[in-house]
């Protein structure tokens, strides 16, 4: 069965949707541009620096259109069992380039061992990547604790599921911040101006990507370091030996 | 010195994947249609195809069935280099054999690096080398 | 000498010899035929006009005393232009050509050329949802090879009814009591399967609660009983 999401599919949001789909083109030429005057042999760090900035921007639209397709098949997508720990070891992965360069450092932390969650893989990175994008950026900005600014993607079982997500070693989220934000996004420039200067996009875009696996990010605490999380239910015709 | 045929419509692109492709050694025709990549290929005939599916005129899945349709051109290794989404229902790799696709890079997250290593793959298998 | 002059739809193209195509063609009264069009060169293949795929054109042409005959002229009649616009259409739309090659032996009949025909001109229109020209072709495809499912009757030969819910065997074509498909699913293969054109699909109110279902069922209707 396929719903049609009205954000997505009327007038503003199909055009949208379309700059979107236009803007990839100028950042991937300024992104390859920046890695071809790397692999050339230039010392200019700006130019990896550019390059990554203008790759992280690249993924976050993609991810943002990869949402609004997911949205617009609810109900049809293709769930499968998927291992949380892999995907967030994946994730980390990815964005330990972006992470060295914010002078962050990146964890990855999974509480035990659990069996794969049923969601749509690539909906589940992009979610987590997005999310990545504006924890790095915001930690990044922040004080250093104890010498460092740490990001850690954690994994625990939690009452209904495993809380899988991204949290920092800062005070960085509040429940009250987060919900503030979700009436703001749209309407004002930062939605979230206690985590990041921007405007936090890569957090509402993860939000809208889990929303189509029907569950959405709160405010979640993992082995005393604060973020947000999702609860993915547990496939429960998988157990890890 | 293997030859590449390059099928890619923005000029900015082409020039960036034609310079990289020469800094490793290979000659490069970069077309921006799929008619003058017929007439390219025609003209000298290319060791390996990159391809972008989104053309103007004729889209990239003319190019490849005219391409393929030919039998002095149906084994010349083609990888797809596009902004098209791979699992999309035209693309999906059930696809690839038939046409004989070697292999389908996603342009906004492909490095120049990555094609370079798919590309050296490509004609490697086929016994082709770049000098 | 003995000149053919016929309506036809090219299928498929091969190059043959230095400067020659070998062309498949699906005619409206001659089934499907082989010609030789000659000096056809590459680079000029796009702009010869009335050989183009997605199309249809009147073709004149002097049998073979083998299977392939001569192409002495061709007329593009309708080019199905803005299929190549899309590239989800443009693979749909090869994929239905080769479909109604397989399908087809030598005296094919005029209802394969229609059929084709009418797929092509509704792959050309954007209006018209690629999924349900999907629905309609695969059980127009299956209703015209003569393996039409029975929509109708379950399998102990009694009415389908609403309220009740059904599966479908793919074997004997028919559904029986117990299953995922309902009346809402029946109605729209009844109706997929009866009309001339996909358009009217279009505008069936809901159709996206019951149209993947319905789509994977024919896939698998036509993967059982069509070889393509």
């Amino acid at each position: 069965m396929v719903q049609q999401d009205e954000q997505y599919t009327g007038v503003d949001g199909r055009l949208l949707q379309a700059v979107v789909e236009n803007m990839k083109l100028p950042l991937l030429q300024v992104a390859r541009q920046a890695e071809l005057a790397r692999m050339s042999g230039s010392t200019d760090t700006n130019f990896s620096s550019i390059e990554l900035t203008a790759d992280t921007a690249l993924r976050l639209l993609d991810n943002y259109l990869l949402s609004t397709r997911l949205a617009s098949r609810r109900g049809s997508l293709e769930f499968e069992p998927v291992s949380v720990s892999a995907v967030l070891t994946d994730i980390a992965h990815q964005l330990s380039k972006l992470a060295d360069q914010q002078q962050c450092e990146l964890q990855v932390n999974i509480s035990g061992r659990y069996e794969p969650v049923i969601a749509h893989r690539a909906g589940l990175e992009a979610a987590l990547m997005s999310l990545g994008y504006v924890f790095i950026e915001a930690r990044s900005a922040q004080p250093v604790t104890s010498g460092k600014r740490i990001i850690r993607l954690g994994a625990h079982r939690g009452r209904s599921g495993i809380v899988a997500g991204i949290f920092t070693d800062s005070d960085s989220i509040s429940n009250d911040m987060y919900k503030r934000a979700h009436s703001l996004y749209g309407h004002t420039r930062q939605s979230l101006p206690g985590l990041v200067a921007g405007s936090g996009a890569g957090v509402f875009v993860a939000d809208s990507l889990l929303e189509t696996m029907s569950t959405r990010l709160r405010v979640a605490h993992h082995q005393k370091f604060s973020g947000l999380a999702a609860t993915l239910n547990p496939s429960k015709q998988l157990s890890l030996v | 010195m293997a030859h590449i045929l390059l099928v890619e419509p923005d000029i900015s692109l082409g020039k960036l994947y034609t310079s990289s492709l020469e800094l490793s050694g290979y000659s490069v025709s970069h077309c921006r249609t799929a008619q003058d990549a017929i007439t390219s290929a025609d003209e000298n005939i290319p060791d390996l195809v990159l391809l972008e599916i989104e053309i103007a005129i004729h889209n990239g899945i003319e190019f490849l069935y005219e391409f393929r349709s030919y039998p002095e051109w149906q084994d010349i290794p083609l990888l797809i280099v596009s902004h098209v989404v791979p699992s999309r229902g035209a693309l999906n790799p059930k696809s690839w054999g038939l046409l004989k696709i070697s292999g389908y890079h996603y342009k906004p997250i492909t490095k120049l690096q990555d094609l370079l290593s798919s590309v050296e793959r490509a004609l490697s298998s086929d016994g082709v080398k770049a000098l | 000498m003995n000149q053919i002059v016929t309506k036809g739809i090219v299928l498929s193209r091969t190059e043959f010899g230095e400067a020659d195509r070998i062309i498949t063609v699906l005619t409206i009264d001659h089934g499907k035929i082989r010609l030789i069009a000659k000096g056809v060169r590459r680079i000029k293949s796009k702009s010869a006009g009335g050989i183009e795929l997605f199309s249809v054109s009147d073709i004149t042409y002097i049998p073979g005393r083998g299977e392939i005959g001569t192409l002495i002229s061709a007329r593009l009649v309708n080019h199905y232009s803005s299929i190549v616009h899309d590239i989800d259409r443009t693979m749909y739309g090869y994929e239905v050509l080769k479909n109604i090659n397989k399908v087809t032996e030598d005296l094919a009949g005029e209802e394969y050329f229609n059929l084709l025909n009418t797929a092509l001109a509704a792959i050309n229109d954007s209006s018209i949802r690629l999924e349900a020209i999907r629905l309609w072709f695969g059980l127009r495809l299956l209703n015209t090879t003569g393996h039409s499912p029975n929509l109708h009757t379950d399998r102990s030969g009694e009415n389908l009814v609403t309220g009740v819910k059904y599966d479908f065997n793919s074997e004997d074509m028919t559904f029986a009591v117990s299953g995922n498909y309902s009346s809402d699913h029946i109605k729209l293969l009844r109706l997929a399967i009866s009309l001339n054109t996909p358009k009217a699909l279009s505008s069936v109110k809901d159709i996206d609660l019951v149209l993947p279902d319905c789509l994977f069922l024919v896939q698998s209707m036509v993967a059982q009983h069509i070889r393509i």
